[in-house]
């Protein structure tokens, strides 16, 4: 016998070592943001409004000041209004990408220049999220304990934190994974009359990313981007009130007669395209403008727990 | 034109020690992370092995956290955070500052100097130095950067600590929670101790903590 075909012969010429599968697949990431969630105070677009930075007004009113007892005949004397200024501001935020006209042309599986520039939205929200993240780790209360594992009773005194402070609901919490995973296990442990409450069952369904349930009627949102404390020893999320956080965003105008410019529905990404004929290559940029910052610090509680 | 032979070498070429190429230089696989400075605020302890400890957060130099303005500057944010209380700790704190900056895939990543990076595998392990971090805490308030926590201060927190207590008295046949209990009772006798028996303050020396 002599001449068969076989795959070794062929290799490297009408065979290859590999074949490209026709479409990506994503490198495992958290890609769950809170972007657009109606807890978060959205402040609107600084474009065109005259500053970078954006001013709540937050003003003791309906109820925040009650009436005295005045003598009939009295006068009764000015009482002072409470108001105070929090600010939110916006800086860039930007991403780039460059990618050779031979590897564009090349293509086959999908990444090309148009995939680049979808996946700015992506990064544009996670780069929300951690924004978010840097800014709930420091509400001035506190529950946990550092080096222990997050526990049902550290959820009830986040809970009950908010409760004394007369913080109206809906409340959400943001936790670190490591936070939910212990959090979770304190649950599965619960004997008593927590463990027939369907809250209960349904905290520890596996589910997609962000979203992770709701226990107490206080949905909870996991996140990769929670900071850490104590050195890295910990994990600091948060338990708040709707409005407690306040975002503000800005969208670039598009230049007449600048390169291409893409702008995503929903968002205040601006991506454009920039041409370096000399060295074959396209730029593509994305530029996001956002500020995060707390409006009430008694409208929330980090919770500080094991990491 | 002519070859021109050095002295030291017969071949007319001089060599240096090679550097690896950038492709090939070992960086931390962790998102940036900009500079940062610890802050504290006087409603922030914790009660740890029978000691108050303050709970200590962070300013970052990220641009639009906490009204961090364009290119980092952090001058309106440190205003802001002083009207609300917080008190910014230097980074000259302690000898040597707090803040050690490691080379990361996507720029440079600034860490506290108790928290050490170690590539596993794929992954990034951080070991963390809890009592170097706990003596650095000690010393902010023996050197006057962090004020005496107020007994009001540890007050609340003891009577937080009572409710979750008694919150669970009541389960005390559930060994999980029986365990927690234990441990919560345990953890408010030392509180209620250490707040009628504290610890001496020693004198100020300030930057000389490590």
């Amino acid at each position: 016998m002599a001449n068969e075909v076989l795959f070794a012969d062929l290799s490297g010429s009408a065979r290859l070592a590999a074949v490209l599968h026709q479409e990506i697949v994503l490198k495992l990431a958290d890609r769950a943001s809170l972007h657009m969630h109606p807890s978060i105070l959205r402040l609107g677009n600084v474009a065109g409004r005259g500053s970078s930075t954006v001013q709540i007004p937050v003003v003791g009113l309906d109820g925040s000041d009650i009436m005295s007892s005045v003598a009939d005949g009295s006068a009764v004397s000015n009482t002072a209004l409470t108001e105070s200024g929090v600010n939110v501001t916006v800086a860039r935020h930007a991403l780039q990408y460059s990618i050779s006209d031979l590897a564009n042309l090349t293509d086959s599986v999908g990444l090309n220049v148009q995939r680049l520039a979808e996946s700015m939205v992506g990064s544009t929200l996670m780069t929300f999220q951690s924004l978010l993240c840097n800014v709930i780790d420091d509400f001035t209360q506190v529950v946990g304990t550092s080096g222990v594992d997050m526990s049902v009773d550290d959820f009830y005194s986040a809970q009950f934190a908010l409760t004394l402070q007369s913080v109206a609901g809906p409340y959400i919490c943001i936790l670190h994974p490591r936070q939910l995973a212990d959090f979770q296990a304190s649950l599965r442990a619960e004997a008593g009359p927590s463990q027939f409450v369907a809250a209960t069952q349904e905290m520890l369904t596996i589910k997609g990313q962000g979203f992770a349930g709701m226990f107490n009627g206080v949905d909870i949102f996991v996140s990769s981007k929670v900071v850490t404390a104590n050195a890295g020893a910990d994990r600091a999320g948060a338990m708040l009130g709707y409005s407690a956080i306040a975002m503000a965003e800005g969208s670039p105008y598009a230049v007449t007669g600048a390169g291409g410019i893409v702008q995503p529905a929903g968002t205040p990404l601006v991506v454009e395209f920039e041409r370096d004929a000399s060295s074959a290559l396209t730029k593509i940029v994305g530029n996001y403008y956002c500020g995060v910052a707390k409006v009430q610090d008694g409208m929330g509680v980090s919770i500080i727990t094991d990491a | 034109m002519a070859a021109r032979l050095t002295s030291d070498s017969n071949t007319g070429f001089g060599g240096r020690p090679a550097s690896p190429p950038a492709t090939h230089t070992a960086r931390l696989g962790m998102d940036a992370e900009p500079a940062w400075w610890y802050i504290a605020h006087p409603n922030r302890w914790q009660f740890l092995d029978g000691e108050w400890l303050p709970v200590l957060s962070r300013l970052s130099q990220r641009p639009g956290a906490k009204n961090v303005t364009k290119d980092g500057d952090t001058a309106h944010a440190e205003t802001l955070l002083r009207k609300g209380g917080w008190t910014i700790i230097p980074w000259d704190a302690v000898d040597g500052g707090y803040v050690t900056v490691y080379d990361g895939r996507n720029g440079p990543v600034h860490l506290s100097r108790w928290e050490t990076p170690r590539q596993v595998g794929t992954q990034v392990v951080m070991t963390t130095d809890q009592e170097g971090y706990r003596s650095f805490l000690r010393g902010l308030i023996a050197d006057g950067y962090v004020a005496p926590m107020d007994p009001m201060v540890a007050e609340a927190m003891i009577e937080s600590q009572r409710q979750r207590v008694e919150n669970n008295a009541n389960r005390l046949h559930e060994p999980t929670v029986k365990a927690r209990y234990d441990r919560d009772l345990a953890k408010l006798t030392a509180m209620q101790a250490a707040l009628e028996n504290p610890p001496a303050v020693e004198p100020a020396k300030r930057g000389r903590r490590g």
